[in-house]
């Protein structure tokens, strides 16, 4: 298993300004929602390459919650935080593994409850395309 | 102090009850006759088990709701040192200025029992929405614990319904709903402000106008600069904390070690306030 790599919680969570009400307010994505780690590994045995995010509070369960037969994600069971991802490298590119994760998550369902996490899977597909070439560094070699 | 030693009393109030509803056990399945001079005693005891028994059980239950009520002190007072930690470090600027004119409360949401001051309606004082009648069960943001040893009474509540989303009132209310960090700089108000500069002020910090004029007649400060962080414990959002400050400027969230600061703050609660 490959060593957590540590994101950085300030260039990640910078406040966005909303108008409400005709005062600015400052926005930020709630703390809970920022990983403060991820790593990727690849599973030679399922031949799939496993993106995990690490969270402040990361006790909860895991639950198969969108994707398909290429890329699988896994939120927690209460938050709906995106905690892992699966990707069958055989059948997508390797070279655009990144991107392709990136374009999935942003389209990634909303979960059915409140309250919203559309800033947790904003903040896991930066962290991706920041991350990339650390990340994927094995599939790529 | 009262809560540690109401909360030790119950304790043991309730430990005697359980103990007692035991022995009653016991003694309903024994002799009187081979007691010798208990005998009377256990006689009565027999005879009033059924009485006995039904009001140490009541007794318990209350007992056990009062703690579950009260909550463990301990916790309460690593709560409120939590929220002095947080006052310290995400203000700036503040030297010198009296502790309650900068503070940091935590709200949880859940009932108001006690009627919301200001009221929310002439007669009915919870208010009443665009879908009924509200109540103690609509759903509120009540306050818990605030840092500091003054102004620590407080019973201003916010609304934050989970079905009249769109009612919900304050920053807290916001950072609820949304699940997001909030802070926002609103306008100077004082004694001598104008209706429509209260209601200005009300717009903005997105409560009434009577709920802003109630603060002003009662000689409260409304806060220049709010800050709401969501808490969650237990991967459900649990509360929000609220920073106040009456003055503009006084949380740099520009500056890097406030991402330090944001995390700080629930990491610890999140942990603290398990099962409570």
């Amino acid at each position: 298993m490959r060593e957590w790599i540590q994101v950085n919680p300030h260039e990640l969570n910078k406040p966005k300004v909303e108008r409400r009400n005709g005062v600015d307010i400052q926005v930020f994505v709630s703390p809970y929602d920022i990983p403060d780690a991820v790593r990727g590994n690849y599973d030679q045995s399922r031949r799939v390459f496993v993106v995990d995010f690490r969270y402040l509070a990361d006790d909860e369960d895991k639950v198969e919650h969108g994707g398909d037969e290429h890329i699988k994600y896994f939120v927690g069971r209460e938050s709906r935080r995106l905690h892992r991802i699966e990707i069958d490298v055989d059948r997508l590119d390797v070279n655009a593994v990144g991107l392709e994760v990136n374009k999935v998550i942003a389209n990634l369902p909303e979960a059915d409850r409140r309250p919203s996490r559309r800033g947790n899977y904003e903040a896991a597909g930066r962290i991706l395309e920041n991350k990339k070439e650390e990340l994927f560094a094995t599939v790529g070699g | 102090m009262l809560w540690w030693v109401s909360y030790r009393i119950l304790l043991v109030v309730s430990t005697v009850s359980v103990f007692a509803v035991t022995m009653i056990g016991a003694i309903l399945q024994t002799d009187a006759k081979h007691w010798g001079f208990l005998e009377t005693t256990l006689k009565l005891t027999q005879d009033w088990a059924w009485l006995l028994i039904i009001v140490l059980s009541l007794v318990t239950a209350a007992c056990a709701g009062l703690i579950q009520f009260l909550g463990p002190p301990w916790v309460w007072d690593s709560v409120r040192e939590t929220l002095n930690r947080i006052r310290d470090r995400a203000f700036t600027g503040i030297d010198g200025d009296p502790t309650h004119h900068h503070r940091v409360t935590l709200f949880r949401r859940k009932w108001c029992w006690y009627p919301p001051s200001p009221a929310r309606h002439r007669f009915w004082s919870w208010g009443i929405g665009t879908l009924g009648p509200r109540g103690p069960w609509s759903g509120w943001m009540v306050p818990v614990m605030r840092s500091g040893h003054t102004t620590r009474q407080c019973w201003t509540v916010y609304l934050a319904s989970d079905r009249d989303v769109e009612s919900s009132e304050g920053i807290v209310g916001l950072a609820w709903q949304t699940n997001q960090v909030q802070i926002m700089e609103l306008p100077e108000i004082t004694g001598l402000s104008t209706l429509d500069q209260i209601a200005d002020y009300a717009r903005r910090a997105m409560v009434s106008p009577s709920f802003v004029g109630y603060r002003v007649k009662a000689g409260k400060a409304c806060p220049r600069t709010l800050c709401a962080i969501p808490v969650e414990v237990n991967n459900r959002i649990w509360g929000v904390i609220v920073l106040d400050s009456r003055r503009t400027g006084t949380i740099n969230y520009q500056a890097p070690e406030w991402a330090a600061h944001l995390r700080f703050a629930p990491q610890t609660l999140a942990d603290m306030l398990k099962g409570v």
